[in-house]
């Protein structure tokens, strides 16, 4: 982070939003979701020998936090926004923040710039320890869809599979409630109360956070038993198309090319990032406005073919791809 | 996925209409899951911030028209429009659903959106508008509240007998997700919570300075008998939350111990109780506590935690009794019919350890009733 706000000329970085403020700060908080940010609770100044953070889990900072970096929590809003002014007031750069609000345009009476280019470039390259996170949580992600796919059985409601993922996953915070869609065309996303029927094909996937680091896992299943060997080698053929692209300098209309040639569906994305949650880049059929791929990036394949969709997850390099995770 | 039934929906947007009103504001952009389901019953994608981030979604309150953007088009009533949410044109889709409009209240938002959109128009906070709307509950909100709490009262039943010495404390989050999803509750909106609680100062050395020792981080923790496994646990149903909290000896019958903690903590919850009904202020709540709790005795709540809080949909909300926000906005803060409170002190001492569990109740006209059933 020290790095990229450097190269920038960003003095001051302030971040609200749960994961890029994990992400900078190393600090760890009892998770909720649909807490987008409100108020910054991560503060970054230039030189500082460590981020400053809000919380109300002290014992959730790094060992290596100075103590008088870790400050509890304010919900007076006032008190805190004088608070972070105090932070920032000896940065004579730039001051950045991911989440705009009227309360901190005010409180820090300067301009504000958007920080969503600085963590973007600060987050790729991917360590070796971030990469071994990623296929950590992976594994954990793909360990719990196994316990869906058991789970889907003729009669059995959308809501035993998300239970059989929440039993194999312990440890893990849900990136979100776990999708289960029928295949058709669209695909219809089924409710938690809805019934599986013997020959209903359905595409699961589900999203999990552990130590910080996010896993998905996706894969398409027959209930009741049922032949899925075809629809399953024409998405790996997808996969690979879409795979032999994935190489440095890549821009998602290389990648959205290569999937339609190969016989891709136009059905949600096909790739995202993943790291310390879902990242950019987010590419589509329609290619989308994402940069070129950087070596580091840890992506996420996930193409349709008419009647299957999983997912497979591979890191970007100065040459091939290397997979993360076997084929599902 | 279906929207929000339309008595529930018609009584919300009367009460955000209303304060829109009177806060002067032509237009709200709202960009958290709860407000939007507030504001237009329409039902976003649930889940953490960078799912959030990845798939983001608004929704634009005027006087005499809803919008919501990026929403799953099953998810939105029928007299709401609903539109995409592109990441090169959003600036422009909000500024010509917005035209007309002069000051706007506004949520947290991408800062790039933020900054071009201030521009155009007069940005002022939205949350005390949505906070005036929904301090006091609808009768199908407080339906919604009391269904959720008991479905995830059923929920611990199921997972209390596992509480038992060898089990992570993980192990124990886990299999209260899957009795939940076994009862169709499949949000999770807290981290579910089982944490063995310290019953020495020097067990928790993080704690800041003039709080109780306290930890709400569960680990992989492997509990003994005897062990005070404090619980808290936030799931949605239909969006509303049931905030659940007790503490349970594991593997054993409560001992003299966990019984004096319990006592006192049934003793300033009693209190405060008496305090609870209208026309009262949650300065009124902290008074009764801190007098329950005797003199000498710091606050029996975590530090920078708080006795009680508001909630509804989503997370915790106003009124919050016994945080930083201090005695002068508590005496501002006055308990009307209607208001929902979650009511959690934090009984501990040097040597017994602690007890912790919550109550949650809905003001009435002539005092309170109880949301919640009492601990087990």
């Amino acid at each position: 982070m020290q790095a990229v706000m450097a190269r920038r000329g960003v003095d001051a970085l302030l971040l609200a939003t749960p994961h890029l403020a994990a992400f900078a700060s190393g600090a760890r908080r009892v998770q909720v979701a649909g807490s987008g940010g409100g108020l910054p609770w991560v503060v970054i100044v230039a030189g500082a020998p460590s981020a400053v953070v809000f919380t109300a889990d002290p014992d959730g900072a790094p060992s290596w936090m100075p103590r008088v970096a870790i400050e509890p929590l304010l919900w007076d809003r006032g008190r805190a926004l004088r608070r972070l002014a105090e932070l920032v007031a000896p940065a004579r750069g730039a001051i950045a923040c991911d989440t705009f609000s009227p309360l901190l345009r005010d409180a820090i009476g300067r301009p504000l710039i958007d920080a969503a280019p600085l963590l973007a470039e600060a987050m790729v390259p991917k360590t070796a320890d971030e990469v071994a996170a990623v296929k950590t949580t992976l594994r954990a992600a793909r360990t719990a869809l196994r316990g869906a796919v058991r789970a889907a059985g003729p009669g059995e409601p959308v809501a035993a599979l998300i239970a059989a993922v929440a039993e194999s996953s312990a440890g893990c915070f849900p990136l979100g409630e776990g999708f289960v869609w029928r295949i058709g065309s669209p695909f219809v996303r089924l409710a938690a109360t809805d019934v599986l029927g013997a020959g209903d094909v359905v595409a699961l996937e589900l999203g999990l956070s552990h130590a910080a680091y996010a896993g998905v896992a996706g894969d398409t299943v027959a209930v009741g038993g049922g032949d899925l060997t075809a629809a399953r080698r024409a998405w790996f053929a997808v996969l690979c198309a879409i795979a032999k692209r994935c190489r440095r300098g890549a821009t998602a209309a290389d990648l959205a090319r290569a999937a339609t040639a190969a016989g891709a569906r136009r059905e949600g994305l096909l790739a995202h990032g993943l790291g310390v949650g879902v990242e950019p880049p987010f590419i589509d059929l329609d290619g989308g406005d994402a940069e070129p791929l950087r070596p580091g990036t840890v992506l996420v394949l996930t193409p349709v073919v008419a009647g299957f969709r999983a997912t497979r997850a591979l890191l970007v390099t100065e040459g091939s791809p290397r997979w993360l995770e076997g084929a599902p | 996925m279906s929207p929000d039934p339309s008595p529930l929906r018609a009584g919300r947007t009367a009460r955000l209409h209303a304060a829109m009103e009177a806060a002067g504001h032509d237009a709200l952009v709202l960009t958290s899951a709860a407000a939007i389901r507030y504001a237009t019953g329409a039902v976003v994608r649930h889940g953490e911030s960078s799912l959030e981030a990845a798939w983001p979604f608004a929704s634009v309150v005027t006087a005499d028209r809803v919008h919501v953007l990026g929403v799953e088009p099953e998810g939105v009533p029928p007299e709401v429009e609903h539109l995409p949410w592109t990441r090169h044109a959003v600036v422009s889709t909000l500024a010509e659903v917005l035209r007309g409009a002069r000051t706007i209240g506004v949520e947290r938002l991408p800062t790039a959106v933020g900054l071009e959109l201030e521009r155009a128009f007069r940005m002022e906070p939205a949350e005390p508008v949505l906070g005036a709307a929904r301090a006091v509950k609808t009768v199908e909100e407080i339906a919604l509240l009391r269904a959720a709490q008991r479905a995830s009262e059923a929920g611990i039943a199921e997972v209390l007998p596992a509480i038992v010495p060898g089990i992570r404390e993980v192990d124990l989050g886990a299999r209260f997700l899957a009795a939940m999803a076994r009862r169709d509750v499949t949000a999770c909106h807290v981290e579910p919570i089982f944490c063995v609680l310290p019953r020495e100062a020097r067990e928790a050395p993080w704690t800041f300075a003039g709080g109780l020792p306290y930890r709400e981080l569960p680990g992989e923790r492997v509990l003994a008998a005897g062990d005070q496994v404090m619980i808290d646990t936030g799931m949605l149903h239909a969006g509303y939350l049931a905030d659940f909290g007790c503490t349970w000896v594991c593997g054993a019958e409560p001992g003299r111990a966990d019984r004096t903690l319990r006592a006192r903590w049934q003793a300033i919850l009693d209190a405060v109780l008496d305090a609870c009904r209208p026309g009262t202020t949650a300065a009124d709540l902290r008074a009764a506590a801190l007098a329950a709790n005797g003199p000498g005795r710091p606050a029996p709540w975590p530090r920078p935690l708080y006795l009680a809080h508001g909630i509804g949909l989503g997370g915790v909300e106003p009124p919050f009794v016994g945080t930083d926000l201090g005695l002068a906005a508590e005496t501002r803060a006055v308990l009307v019919p209607g208001m929902v409170l979650v009511i959690e002190p934090y009984a501990w001492e040097e040597g017994l350890g602690g007890y912790r569990a919550e109550q949650t109740i809905v003001i009435t006209d002539d005092g309170f009733a109880p949301l919640s059933a009492p601990p087990p």
